[in-house]
């Protein structure tokens, strides 16, 4: 079942602050529909062969990385990727309910040097919270990966 | 999720097999789930390997990690990298430089996954190599792969270095210091009232003195493009000044690569991309190229964390700035200096980069400096204090941190631990709509002009290198960082104070090298931000800070209705669409649209004696002056007259405008002009080995003999 709600979560009390929201992608977003709703990009980069970036910037903080980068296939305009940046980072621990995701490592689960929780979503989407492996600990980094997308992007999730 | 949990009961027989694992000791519970996703990523493998066979029907290719227009000095270092697509086996692999074979050079073809496309590739590396002869050199490689032959080159424009003279470089960067921050900065520095005479020192006009940089004799300006975009960051700006060479938002003197689809393109800057996040081209710096061929001493100076970008590009490679901890551990490990530490000298923020607390690698990078000879200041008395000795001539200050230093989630720095701003080190009372100092215990930072003197007193000192046992040559880099820091949020004060703060230091520079004729002065900014000086007028504080005064307008723009709410203190929080707008609710202002720039009746000091006022359109700017500082009071005590500059932001971010450069000293001239942001890299070091003693000259003359701006030649 492809989910249309477009959902959008409030990541932890006082994310009213600028740059803190988190909008929810189904990831069969058109490239009008986030235009929709994030707006013009700030930033667009189209020099990779198969892919095609979008940038969006998010508070007035937001000054290294973009709040938002949306990865769209170039072959057929698919969304396959939303990153959300955090700055300054959040609790996430509500998106990764108990029993709903795995902890995984880089390089490798036997040599931990880097750990992720997964979450598979509906849609076949994969909810990714980057180096928050571990509950209660501010996160930097979320990202919503369509599952065929996970092998080129982060092949040592595989 | 019951949805999912359904659904992984119908797959739970299926595996894809017995060497993919999800997670080995995940509970009960996930296991289902761990054999869906399995299940997809299976399929998903099925899926880009059906994919890899398409693309491997892709004719191979192959090119160089080069931009188009590579620009080097004589025996600068870049890594050469060939990318290979769509092959997985090449012959006959070449690569000729002026027709000289240099194939040896270069490691065996690696695999590797370009572009994110699942299709097979090669790259092959010659990592820093060199061009030694000037002129145009032409770099070609070729293969043959799967019958096809492929090849690619370069023409690459190679400079002539030969140093002839022990000249110093210091090179003063305000970060987003574009022409209205000098100006702004000038306006409010040089509009002092004496307090005795109530003689305003700007006054029909003219100034009686005007910024240290103002009164540099050469100036030009610079195109601050990156080769991705019209506005840059400090990164690639930085990148381009510091190696003559442009890149992409957020290099760090290195160029892109086949891999940073990786993580540039779908944001993932984390630890588990470093490694193609380190894996860029990497060109040489002039700090570490001066340091690596003739000894010369090196320095950073800045009031940012010392790992932020626009440090980072004198003593570091990267294809991402925010790799901090990288950036710290190249300034002791230098990759271009065999290991060896990049600077004599650093100075400013980011404690937290270099403490095991905080470093996923555990180490302790100020003992590992101290235990090589550094000597570490942490506060503005120990920088007084510390003095060269035989064993220690070099100095790290770090006087800024967190409490609790902490690795960020994606592993790759701790948080921004920047200076204090100017504003707030010399404890001037914050306006009301800018946020109150938090200075975390660090109390006792030094300011910029006093970081660079001690910094010029180290770099200048006695040493044994290239030129043997004299005082060897420098080159430093000094930074106002919070110029571009208090502009992202719109805090004129912060920025406004600490452009005027960069001023003094370069005040430093120029007293210490008059009549030296040995050392070049360079005052610029690596990119603009959007404050100007506006034209607004008689707001009181108390409407102008006031957050309840706000006024909501709309319109109908070609994309639709358009809304938005201006508070009192619009000036300084003009966003992106929003025009200028007095929105005072005052009814002895002007409102709306009737505000904007026009003429007002002039405030006179007998109908409006001491009251907070902004002016441009009616009188000028005065302030009083700080006695315990020096610097300008941004608030008048009872008896004394303040009116304010009035500034406003368009955003809250940088743009593509043109910056001022000013220079002073051998070799100045070539500062003259609209340039490229590049050619500042190439003007430096011509000003290192040419002569230039015809130049000097007439800039001399004319400085002498022909009408100079009044307040220049204070």
């Amino acid at each position: 079942m492809i989910l249309l709600l477009a959902l959008l979560f409030w990541v932890q009390s006082g994310t009213s602050k600028p740059g803190a929201e988190l909008l929810g992608f189904d990831l069969h977003e058109t490239s009008a529909d986030v235009i929709s709703r994030l707006g013009q990009p700030d930033g667009i980069d189209d020099s990779l062969p198969n892919y095609r970036s979008w940038f969006f910037k998010r508070g007035a903080q937001d000054e290294h990385d973009f709040g938002y980068i949306l990865c769209f296939r170039r072959s057929d305009n698919k969304l396959v990727s939303v990153t959300r940046n955090f700055e300054p980072e959040v609790i996430v621990d509500h998106l990764f309910p108990e029993g709903s995701f795995t902890v995984r490592y880089w390089p490798s689960d036997d040599k931990p040097q880097f750990g992720v929780r997964v979450r598979a979503l509906p849609g076949e989407r994969l909810l990714v919270a980057m180096g928050c492996d571990k509950e209660g600990r501010p996160c930097g980094q979320l990202i919503l990966i369509h599952r065929e997308a996970v092998p080129v992007f982060f092949p040592w999730l595989m | 999720m019951d949805s999912d949990v359904k659904s992984n009961k119908e797959f739970k027989n299926l595996s894809c097999g017995g060497n993919v694992s999800l997670l080995p000791s995940a509970p009960m519970t996930n296991k289902i789930t761990r054999r869906l996703v399995r299940l997809y990523l299976c399929l998903s493998l099925i899926l880009f390997s059906c994919c890899a066979v398409f693309a491997q029907s892709s004719p191979p290719s192959l090119r160089f990690a080069l931009p188009e227009r590579t620009r080097l000095l004589q025996g600068q270092l870049v890594d050469l990298v060939v990318e290979i697509r769509n092959a997985s086996a090449i012959s006959g692999f070449k690569v000729t430089l002026g027709g000289t074979d240099i194939t040896a050079r270069f490691g065996a073809p690696q695999p590797a996954l370009l572009d994110c496309d699942a299709s097979p590739d090669l790259v092959v590396r010659a990592n820093f190599q060199s061009i030694d002869g000037p002129g145009s050199a032409v770099l070609r490689a070729e293969a043959t792969a799967g019958g096809t032959s492929i090849s690619d080159s370069r023409t690459i424009d190679v400079r002539a270095f030969n140093l002839t003279y022990q000249r110093n470089v210091i090179l003063f960067i305000g970060d987003a210091m574009g022409t209205a921050y000098r100006d702004a900065a000038r306006l409010v520095s040089k509009s002092i009232i004496d307090s005795s005479s109530g003689k305003n020192s700007f006054r029909e006009g003219f100034f009686d003195d005007l910024l240290e940089m103002d009164k540099m004799p050469v100036s030009g300006h610079v195109m601050t493009y990156g080769s991705d975009s019209v506005v840059p960051d400090s990164a690639n700006t930085g990148t381009a000044w510091a190696t003559g060479n442009k890149s992409y938002l957020n290099a760090v003197n290195s160029f892109a690569d086949g891999t940073d689809c990786r993580w540039r393109f779908n944001g993932a800057m984390n630890a588990a991309n470093l490694p193609y996040i380190l894996d860029n081209p990497r060109v040489e710096n002039l700090w570490q190229y001066l340091k690596r061929r003739y000894g010369y001493r090196t320095g950073i100076v800045t009031t940012a964390d010392v790992t932020d970008a626009t440090p980072a590009v004198e003593g570091s490679y990267s294809g991402y700035r925010q790799t901090r901890f990288e950036i710290a551990r190249q300034y002791i490990e230098n990759p271009v200096l065999g290991g060896r530490p990049a600077f004599d000298v650093i100075m400013g923020g980011g404690i937290d980069q270099f403490v095991p607390a905080a470093r996923p690698d555990g180490r302790n990078l100020i003992a590992e400096f101290q235990s090589l000879g550094f000597q570490y200041v942490t506060t503005a008395t120990d920088l007084e204090k510390a003095k060269q000795t035989g064993n220690s001539n070099n100095l790290l200050g770090l006087f800024r941190g967190n409490p609790r230093p902490a690795s960020n989630s994606a592993g790759l720095a701790a948080a921004d631990s920047n200076m204090d701003v100017a504003y707030d080190k010399l404890l001037l009372p914050r306006p009301a709509s800018e946020p109150l100092p938090d200075f975390q215990g660090f109390t006792d930072q030094p300011m910029l002009d006093r970081m660079t003197a001690k910094a010029i007193e180290f770099l200048s000192g006695r040493t044994v290198g290239f030129f043997g046992t004299a005082s060897n040559p420098f080159i430093l880099m000094v930074e106002g960082a919070s110029i571009d820091k208090q502009s992202h949020p719109n805090n004129a004060a912060g920025t406004v104070w600490d452009t005027i703060e960069l001023d003094r230091a370069v005040g430093v520079a120029r007293a210490w090298a008059a009549n030296r004729n040995d050392t070049l002065l360079v005052v610029t900014a690596d990119h603009d931000q959007s404050m100007s000086i506006i034209g607004v007028s008689n707001v009181p504080d108390i409407e102008y800070f006031d957050r309840g005064k706000k006024q909501d307008f709309s319109f109908t723009s070609p994309r639709g209705e358009q809304g938005f709410t201006v508070f009192g203190d619009a000036y300084a929080n003009t966003r992106a669409s929003v025009p200028f707008i007095n929105s005072s609710d005052s009814t002895t202002n002007k409102r709306g649209v009737n505000a904007m720039p026009g003429s007002f009746p002039s405030t006179s000091t007998a109908a409006d004696p001491y009251s907070d006022t902004y002016s441009t359109y009616s009188g000028f700017p005065g302030y009083p002056k700080d006695p315990r500082s020096g610097y300008p009071a941004n608030s008048a005590q009872p008896g004394q007259m303040l009116r304010r500059l009035a500034v406003g932001f368009r955003t809250g971010d940088h743009t593509g405008s043109s910056v001022p450069v000013t220079a002073e000293g051998p070799g100045a001239f070539l500062f003259t002009g609209y340039m490229d942001q590049t050619d500042l890299f190439f003007k430096m070091a011509i000003s290192l080995t040419g002569e230039t003693g015809d130049g000097d000259k007439l800039i001399n003359d004319v400085m002498k003999k022909y009408p100079a701006t009044i307040g220049k030649n204070k």
